[in-house]
């Protein structure tokens, strides 16, 4: 277990805030309504899918260790979320 | 338009696995909550898990089931690690809640609204390192 926590990574919360937002706000309207995969330094997204399984079937495909992304559902632009729920 | 949201970065960490999740602070909320389907990835059994309900204005009465996990958190300066107990749900989120227990109750959070930001102190319950 001890060998397993050193290998997962810090991410640098600030980093990623300041790359996310200078993430053209047009390419992210592409992704309204799926969830993606940020880098661990927020620059690009890596993948999507519909949910959070797909979007990790897809990095699998690719390749890519969904334990080395940041996940993120991009809700559509007109969407009022209160408490994180989607209302019926 | 775009909407800010308080959203923060945050790693759980599972028996098996990990993954990092892009979350909501939400101050009215009192509990922790995340997708079952992350509980699966990071290798938590939740057929056994305590049940509970959480209500919720939007959706109403949201089905929970509670598990420990370890969260990380930085900034890229404080590191900060603490064992928590939250509630996983099957009902969908369009973010996962960051809500007062095991996470809110151990920080100050400060909300500056003009500048967009939070920021999160750790208070005299902070259990972890």
């Amino acid at each position: 277990m001890n060998d397993r926590m050193q290998e997962i990574p810090w991410i640098d919360g600030r980093l990623v805030n300041e790359n996310r937002n200078k993430y053209p706000t047009e390419e992210l309207r592409k992704y309204a309504g799926q969830y993606v995969a940020w880098s661990l330094d927020g620059s690009c997204i890596l993948a999507s899918g519909s949910d959070e399984l797909e979007m990790e079937k897809h990095l699998q495909e690719m390749g890519i260790d969904p334990s080395k992304v940041i996940g993120e559902y991009i809700p559509p632009s007109d969407l009022s979320v209160i408490g994180g729920f989607f209302s019926e | 338009m775009v909407r800010p949201r308080p959203l923060i970065e945050v790693l759980l960490i599972g028996p098996t696995n990990s993954r990092l999740r892009t979350a909501l602070l939400d101050t009215g909320a009192d509990d922790t909550i995340f997708p079952e389907s992350l509980a699966f990835l990071i290798g938590i059994d939740l057929t056994v898990a305590p049940a509970g309900s959480n209500a919720n204005p939007s959706v109403g009465s949201v089905p929970l089931r509670y598990a420990t996990v370890t969260f990380r958190l930085t900034d890229g300066r404080e590191r900060r690690e603490w064992v928590a107990t939250i509630g996983f749900t099957p009902t969908r989120l369009v973010y996962p809640v960051l809500g007062f227990a095991g996470f809110l109750q151990f920080f100050t959070a400060t909300f500056f609204g003009d500048r967009e930001e939070v920021e999160l102190s750790v208070n005299g319950s902070y259990p972890g390192t």
